[in-house]
């Protein structure tokens, strides 16, 4: 029976497409911004199933590098989902600080971009090959900003 | 027997796909200014910020290529003469298109 579930589930796997929700929460400082991402309880469940090898409800060391490397960092080629415009340029996106925890048995990941908005700006978490839907659950800002939010992602404008 | 839970959902979060949106393209041209104003509406207008665009003449030669400004319901670009056809395109995606037909 379980051999039977792992071949349907895998040959469904060829045909569908993963998908999380994500809250999201921002902290943009003068020359950074802090990212939350908080996954979904019924994702987190199916996560931790996968990578809490040891079954300890947390994310040890080696755990955490094993999510990052299959749910994180894989989205590079998609600029971790993340437009950071100043005036019309694009600036570029390089996660520091990246951390992976979990917080009311929901995965969350942690990281820092570095973002100084010398002129009108526009922050945006989206997904273009719409597959994870990030939902703006709060943002902290020292500059001036306008939301643009739906159900699937978000764009700050941000005036300094 | 948990297992076998998590593995039914694993199957059925496999097939699921919430991220759906609408995409309704409106394209106008300024005889006097020889500019064509392009508005996206969309249910994620963000959604829009992510597309490039094609102006085409009737021979479908590429008149001028632009990209659709994130938070903005429109924009206006430059162009000599009235397009045929415009070809708005995911970025990340160029074979995701949606064509408009001109009039």
């Amino acid at each position: 029976m379980r051999i039977f579930l792992l071949v349907v589930g895998t040959h469904l796997a060829l045909w569908a497409h993963p998908h999380f929700f994500i809250d999201t929460t921002l902290r943009i400082e003068s020359d950074r911004i802090v990212h939350e991402w908080m996954f979904d309880t019924l994702n987190s469940k199916l996560l931790l199933f996968e990578f809490d090898t040891n079954h300890d409800h947390l994310l040890d060391e080696r755990e955490e590098k094993n999510f990052l490397d299959a749910h994180f960092y894989p989205l590079q080629s998609n600029h971790f989902n993340l437009v950071l415009q100043k005036g019309d340029q694009d600036e570029r996106i390089e996660p520091l600080h990246v951390k992976a925890n979990v917080v009311d048995k929901r995965i969350v990941i942690l990281f820092t971009t570095l973002f100084s908005p010398t002129q009108p700006s526009i922050v945006c978490t989206i997904d273009g090959t719409l597959y994870s839907a990030y939902t703006l659950q709060n943002v902290q800002s020292v500059f001036a900003i306008e939301t643009q939010k739906s159900n699937y992602d978000f764009c700050l404008g941000v005036t300094p | 027997m948990k297992k076998l839970l998590l593995l039914c959902l694993l199957v059925y979060r496999l097939f699921a796909h919430p991220v759906s949106y609408t995409i309704d393209l409106h394209v106008s041209y300024n005889e006097n200014e020889k500019s064509v104003t392009v508005a996206c509406e969309s249910d994620s207008r963000n959604k829009c910020g992510l597309h490039d665009f094609h102006l085409l003449n009737a021979k479908d030669e590429t008149l001028t290529t632009a990209s659709f400004p994130f938070m903005k319901p429109n924009t206006t670009v430059a162009c000599s003469e009235k397009p045929a056809k415009m070809i708005f395109y995911l970025r990340q995606i160029p074979e995701h298109t949606y064509t408009v037909i001109v009039e």
